[in-house]
């Protein structure tokens, strides 16, 4: 589904990802982790084209992502993006944030787009949010809220970044237990996270980086019981450890 | 004499003569200056350097000129410029008005521009992020999003400017334009009496402006009420790179 080759990228000097290969099989649940600045969300951000690449190639669904291409806004419309500060749009109420999309770029009416909002809404857990203001939700509804935004273009796969690292620790569960049910009805998706009872859970893979490059890809049973490098036992160690 | 005396004379018709001129002048450089405004700031969007250094040093250059030199400049300096039948047909017209005019939202435009770019840089760079994910173009991102964001921000600052201006077309009494102060000054050269004349422009821009004020206000508590600060919690963590 996803098919990244010698992906290599900097940032100026500074050579964020080193020769990442990566293959995203479709149902997959891939949890990327790893310590501060190991390149997980700008490795997240290339697959939809939110960032540029140096050198290698990423094919999604057999296409090649080029964020300069002119297929690039067809092809985000089925990579699905969750960001970490929601990114919620503050001049839309709850209903038109989720339908302005499939409106605007789907050529839906408003009462097909709405009818499937509200669909999603259910999903999400918040239908009497409807036609409500963003910024008077929480954090974890506002989230929520941004999932159903993503889901609304039916993309065949979703990437997270780092989903709930911006919100009060009551509000992570409700959140989780969203994208808990996704992996369950078989979505691809791709997660940066450090939430590990998450990621064991949930993950097909986990996906461990430190310093731009894939140290481990394995699965999350032999992450945790017997990570095979020393920088992801040090991880698990510090993520883990108190 | 009482104002009111005063005002129902033939002094008040002058007066009301003036008004309907600076109401004239305002209007108009409002609409040009605005729309010289969104052009400037349209143009400064563009990912051409050298094009946005030009026209940034363009507008700081006619921001830290006074008001009243750009006034002199167009009513001497700029029709002497123009070809002869274009000098003609200018003539033929109000000239004094006309240059004012351009002088003013010249003037204006350059600032309300500026008004426009902070706008739009207050956007955080997520709004932008999140709707090129969703698959938007980067014309319908900054129609859909950006550009509704920041015109609710934007217009408070707006009605600043509308103050401003308002107050401005003042100036265009010294190429001899018949506004509010002028009619006043014209009054006192007969009267010898500066009180009631200036006295009586000075309430009317203190009117306008407090009418003003009032709708910036309005505009305030009812567009931007729901607006709070963006919901910033202990758990915040650095996003990673």
């Amino acid at each position: 589904m996803i098919t990244i080759t010698h992906l290599d990228k900097h940032f100026d000097r500074l050579h964020v990802l080193k020769d990442i290969s990566l293959n995203v099989k479709p149902g997959e649940v891939l949890v990327l982790c790893g310590p501060s600045g190991s390149g997980k969300t700008t490795l997240l951000r290339t697959i939809n084209g939110l960032e540029t690449i140096d050198s290698g190639t990423i094919t999604v669904d057999g296409e090649t992502v080029d964020p300069k291409s002119r297929e690039i806004r067809r092809q985000r419309q089925g990579i699905g993006f969750v960001f970490q500060q929601f990114n919620l749009f503050p001049h839309l109420s709850v209903i038109d944030n989720i339908t302005l999309a499939p409106r605007k770029l789907k050529g839906l009416t408003r009462d097909e787009a709405e009818a499937r909002a509200m669909q999603l809404l259910d999903r999400v857990g918040l239908r009497d949010k409807r036609d409500v203001h963003t910024d008077t939700l929480s954090g974890g509804q506002q989230q929520r809220i941004a999932i159903a935004r993503a889901l609304a273009m039916e993309p065949p796969v979703l990437l997270f970044d780092e989903p709930t690292s911006a919100l009060d620790p009551e509000m992570v569960g409700e959140v989780l237990s969203v994208i808990r049910e996704l992996a369950q009805d078989g979505m691809t998706m791709l997660c940066v996270t450090h939430e590990m009872g998450f990621a064991r859970d949930v993950a097909s893979r986990i996906i461990f980086m430190a310093d731009g490059r894939i140290v481990e890809d394995t699965s999350p049973g032999q992450f945790f019981s017997a990570p095979e490098s020393a920088r992801a036992r040090a991880f698990l160690q510090d993520i883990l450890g108190h | 004499m009482t104002l009111i005396e005063f005002l129902s004379g033939r002094y008040g018709e002058l007066l009301l003569k003036g008004l309907i001129v600076t109401l004239q002048l305002s209007g108009v450089t409002l609409a040009a200056s605005f729309v010289i405004g969104v052009v400037l700031t349209l143009i400064r969007l563009s990912p051409l350097w050298i094009v946005q250094q030009a026209v940034g040093l363009l507008v700081d250059a006619i921001r830290s000129v006074p008001l009243l030199v750009h006034v002199i400049f167009w009513y001497f300096g700029a029709p002497e410029l123009l070809p002869d039948g274009l000098r003609m047909w200018l003539y033929a017209r109000d000239v004094n008005f006309i240059c004012a005019a351009v002088a003013i939202s010249i003037y204006a435009g350059a600032f309300i521009s500026e008004d426009l770019r902070s706008g739009l840089r207050s956007i955080p760079r997520g709004q932008s992020e999140a709707s090129l994910s969703l698959g938007f173009s980067g014309f319908e991102t900054f129609r859909y999003i950006i550009l509704p964001q920041a015109f609710r921000i934007t217009v408070p600052p707006l009605l600043g400017q509308a103050m401003t201006l308002t107050k401005n077309t003042s100036i265009a009494l010294m190429i001899g334009v018949p506004e509010l102060v002028y009619q006043a000054r014209r009054i006192q050269d007969i009267t010898y009496e500066p009180l009631m004349p200036y006295a009586s422009a000075t309430l009317v821009y203190v009117v306008i402006c407090a009418l003003l004020t009032l709708a910036s206000r309005a505009y305030s508590r009812t567009a931007l009420s729901h607006r709070t600060e963006p919901e910033r919690t202990p758990a915040t963590r650095e996003q990673s790179a």
